[in-house]
């Protein structure tokens, strides 16, 4: 599978100019669905919108919370797609100042 | 077992949150911790690994279960990581499963026979080594050693990059053989060398949780460094007093935990670390016990140029390009003098930055109560005056004595995960051999061939091609095999269009690149070579604080994909020493004539020394199968011949299986966290409180070096600046990171972000997609102009994650004249809609 792909692929002068070198489907997806958990470190007067923000995301729990500014937040889902768009939402919600993974598994 | 109703998944979650908790110093519920206790009665099979990506060295346990890795979680046995990983941790268990791995070489081939032109197709492991040998030993013969060449990595193991420094520097005798930590760290290596005398950071993390300030140099820890930054972070948020600056050329996450933000013109950075200076001379702040113990005044060379082909103007016109890093010795005095036309006010002036924004900020240094610690990475490092910012950020912590003490710490940062191990301890640069020394210099090549048991005059006394110059060399048809590893520099090299890709397409040349995907470099080869990654062999990183780590190998790489390491090993075999060596070489020493290069470099008495028995019980480790001896351990003992009782010690190679690494010099089973610092490191004199023994007189030396402008700034027809980065999902080029579907998802594809004034001047909407445009080349990509990189107005940033949008092909090839290091900061560009 792995050779045709690579066999298809011509890196030609336009090719590399068009930037149409790799296709689109790329990936294995892991089987079944996945856990996680994160510390979230968040602004700590904004830690209860911070939180309702995070449950308000699909799949997201909350386990644990520190008033000077942390929570620690599980993450399940049942396809492959939706964990690391969680955890890029999150990284990414307003007054929060980093997400870090701590745990993760897959085929759960 | 007090859980039985609970089921796997309901277990998973209580764990996952005990382990969460227990990082962040949070109680961890009863129930959760006697799952987590019970972790060992579970079916998976759990070990310590380094993390595969930046350079902060994070471990992680890996989780491996029917030869694959299924989960992982952050090492809380860790003084990195505590426990924690950063979203890029979260590939790790996937980063192997890509359905485009390449398990089999392939060559281009036209009717069954080799032909550039040709189809890639699968050949086996000794047509693709006999047509190598092949064309090696051809270009060898047409143009000496020096037509042969490597670009390796600083994703390489420590055991790879010195295998491969051997093959280069001593088998086929050239220096040719560079690391991608070229674009990444070599003006952070040139600027310890210059003001230390000694490679690698005097400082480590430990630093973070002692300072009062952080002033980060163009750095976006935030999404670049998050673990760095977690740890940051905490610092600001548990004492008050703590105070963020934080320095770039466009606005990122990073602003949004800063105290003082500052956005600059590009290269100002020179103009306000100068005046920083003087106002800490100005305001009598100067800390003369300590400048006048342990440090002395040096004037730089100026006017050094841009590192251009020699043909350029701006090369022909640079008068002090030749001697770029002499120096002359200064005075205080005039030290002062020199710095004092650099005053807080110009810098406003010619920065942007208010006034009162750089006062905080040369206060947080002049203040003699105010721990600082300074990061900078590859705003500073990727810079025509690189080494230059170096040595000025050096000149504040020096001028203060702020530094070699916990909190006080002037730190570069570094982007890939073994720069420090192996490129720069390693010496896998084109003018390095190990523990920082340098192949021009006579006694440091008799020490490196002593060590080698290899006849005088082996390794050749001249520089080596770097990175930008290796791909110049192939374009004029001078290089004629090359060989790449662990790396896709026809997408992170600058001025593709120029430079690199007709070097790869030259119909003289033949290219070889070694990888676990199909980048765009591996695709504009002629021949591939599919290759195991991370936990598939035994590994061994050094990070930026010094600290070497390792792993054992926990699974089999899947087709007949080989390390690296098994690569450059089984290649030497091809090379009888006559084929490489000249006669008047061999002569001196007969007993090498009739071996091979595996013979001589590999097979020597001393890589060969540990049998295959010392590997440690219940790991695979593919390499040592295939040769028959310790290959990891060998090759590790033999290499740390250099540092031990040199100010590079490392432990014995079963220490590191058993620790969460150590920083060196690790002398009597203590490491050094603290270099120059009695009391902390070993090599300080007794008495001395404070000893620079980089340098033989033991003293730092402080830089006057002026402001001077960028290769390519902005003009009527180019209008804007163009700075390359990186985006948090993403690392590097993304040959790992884009084969992880909800990472590839979250940021599809580079955009050009830009401020919304000079789009709505332009008519441009945001999404609009726009042509940017350099002397050079262009590409095409849809505008941002509210995204979480907001660029101040005149710049735009496009990040270089994506081969659908090789900005590279845009970049200028302008280096730093001392470190060799690409500008990939500035060059000028214009934006038109499409």
């Amino acid at each position: 599978m792995a050779q045709a792909s690579l066999s298809k692929a011509k890196l030609n002068r336009r090719a590399l100019i068009t930037g149409r070198v790799l296709t689109a489907d790329r990936i294995v997806p892991p089987p079944g669905g996945e856990i996680a958990s994160i510390l979230v470190q968040a602004r700590p007067d904004r830690l209860t919108e911070v939180e309702t923000d995070i449950t308000a995301l699909a799949g997201c729990e909350i386990h644990g919370r520190d008033i000077r500014g942390k929570l620690v937040v599980v993450v399940e889902t049942d396809d492959v797609g939706s964990l690391g768009t969680t955890l890029n939402t999150i990284q990414s919600l307003p007054n929060v100042y980093s997400a870090a993974l701590v745990f993760h598994a897959i085929e759960a | 077992m007090t859980t039985p109703k609970l089921d796997r998944r309901q277990m998973l979650k209580l764990e996952a949150a005990a382990i969460a908790a227990a990082a962040a110093g949070m109680p961890v519920p009863a129930l959760a911790a006697n799952l987590v206790a019970e972790r060992d009665a579970s079916e998976l099979k759990w070990d310590k690994a380094a993390c595969r990506f930046c350079g902060t060295g994070c471990s992680v346990m890996v989780a491996t279960k029917d030869n694959r890795v299924v989960a992982t979680h952050g090492d809380t046995k860790s003084e990195v990581n505590r426990g924690l990983n950063c979203v890029k941790g979260y590939f790790l268990s996937k980063i192997m499963y890509g359905h485009d791995r390449l398990t089999q070489p392939m060559l281009r081939k036209t009717n069954g026979k080799y032909d550039k032109n040709g189809e890639f197709t699968p050949v086996s492991w000794d047509e693709a080594f006999d047509i190598m040998a092949e064309k090696w030993k051809a270009a060898i013969k047409k143009r000496g050693p020096n037509g042969v060449a490597m670009f390796g990595s600083g994703q390489w193991t420590i055991w790879e990059g010195y295998a491969a420094s051997k093959l280069y520097k001593a088998g086929f005798r050239t220096n040719n053989i560079d690391p991608n930590a070229r674009h990444c760290m070599a003006s952070a290596v040139a600027g310890m060398m210059r003001t230390f005398g000694i490679d690698e950071p005097p400082g480590c993390y430990d630093d973070i949780e002692a300072a009062d300030a952080f002033v980060l140099w163009g750095s976006n820890m935030a999404e670049m460094h998050p673990i760095l930054w977690t740890r940051l972070t905490d610092r600001r948020l548990s004492a008050p007093h703590v105070r963020v600056a934080v320095l770039s050329t466009f606005e990122h996450r990073s602003f949004d935990l800063a105290d003082i933000g500052m956005v600059f013109v590009p290269q100002t950075d020179l103009y306000i670390l100068n005046a920083i200076a003087n106002h800490i001379i100005k305001t009598g702040r100067v800390n003369k016990e300590f400048v006048a113990a342990h440090t002395v005044f040096k004037r730089g060379q100026t006017d050094i140029g841009y590192g251009l082909r020699p043909e350029h103007p701006l090369q022909k016109k640079a008068t002090g390009a030749a001697k770029a890093n002499d120096s002359t010795d200064m005075t205080f005095d005039e030290y002062a003098k020199f710095v004092s036309d650099y005053t807080l006010e110009k810098a406003a002036q010619m920065s942007g930055v208010p006034l009162n924004r750089l006062e905080a900020l040369a206060e947080l240094y002049a203040d003699p109560k105010t721990k600082v610690v300074s990061f900078w990475t590859m705003g500073f490092n990727q810079h025509t005056r690189g080494v230059w910012c170096n040595n000025l950020v050096y000149n504040i912590h020096l001028l203060t004595g702020k530094i070699c003490e916990p909190g006080n710490s002037p730190f570069s940062l570094t982007g890939q995960p073994s720069a420090c191990g192996t490129a720069r301890e390693v010496g896998t640069f084109s003018h390095r051999l190990p523990a920082d020394m340098v192949v021009t210099n006579k006694a440091h090549r008799d020490i490196t061939e002593k060590i080698w048991q290899l006849p005088e005059g082996t390794i050749p006394d001249k520089n080596g091609a770097h990175a930008v110059l290796q791909s110049r060399m192939l374009k004029d048809g001078l290089i004629n095999a090359y060989w790449v590893q662990v790396n896709n520099n026809l997408q992170a090299g600058p001025n593709a269009n120029e430079e690199t890709y007709p070097g790869f397409r030259n119909p003289d040349n033949f290219i070889v690149v070694s990888d676990a995907y199909p980048t765009v470099t591996a695709l504009a080869a002629d021949l591939v070579l599919p290759t195991a990654m991370w936990v598939e062999k035994e590994g061994a990183y050094g990070n930026a604080e010094r600290r070497t780590q390792f792993w054992h190998q926990l699974v089999t790489a899947p087709g007949e994909a080989k390390s690296d390491l098994w690569q450059l090993m089984e290649f030497s075999k091809r090379f009888k020493i006559e084929e490489v060596w000249p006669e008047e070489l061999i002569a001196k020493k007969p007993e090498v004539r009739g071996k091979t290069l595996f013979d001589v470099l590999y097979k020597n008495g001393q890589v060969d020394k540990f049998p295959t028995s010392e590997i440690e019980a219940g790991y695979g480790n593919e390499e040592s199968k295939a040769f028959g001896f310790y290959v990891h351990k060998g090759l590790f003992e033999e290499y740390a011949q250099f540092g031990r009782g040199h100010g590079h010690d490392l432990a014995p190679f079963e220490t590191y299986h058993r620790e969460r690494g150590l920083r060196w010099p690790v002398v009597n089973g203590q490491e050094t966290k603290w270099r120059f610092r009695e009391g902390s490191d070993p090599y300080v004199k007794k008495g001395t409180e404070v000893q620079f023994y980089g340098h033989a007189d033991g003293k730092a030396r402080i830089f006057a070096l002026p402001f001077e402008p960028a290769a390519e700034a902005p003009d009527t027809d180019y209008p804007f600046w163009l700075s390359t980065g990186r985006v948090l999902e993403h690392w590097h080029s993304g040959t790992m990171t884009r084969r992880v579907p909800e990472l590839y998802k979250a940021f599809p594809e580079a955009v050009c972000f830009m401020h919304p004034d000079d789009a709505q001047d332009a008519k441009i909407r945001r999404g609009d997609e726009v042509k940017v445009i350099s002397r050079r080349g262009f590409i095409r990509a849809r505008v941002e102009t509210r995204g979480r990189d907001r660029p101040p107005k005149g710049l735009v940033f496009v990040p270089w994650f994506d081969e659908s949008k090789l900005i590279n092909k845009v970049t200028l090839d302008a280096t730093d004249p001392i470190s060799l290091q690409t500008d990939f900061k500035k060059c000028a560009v214009r934006i038109e809609k499409v």
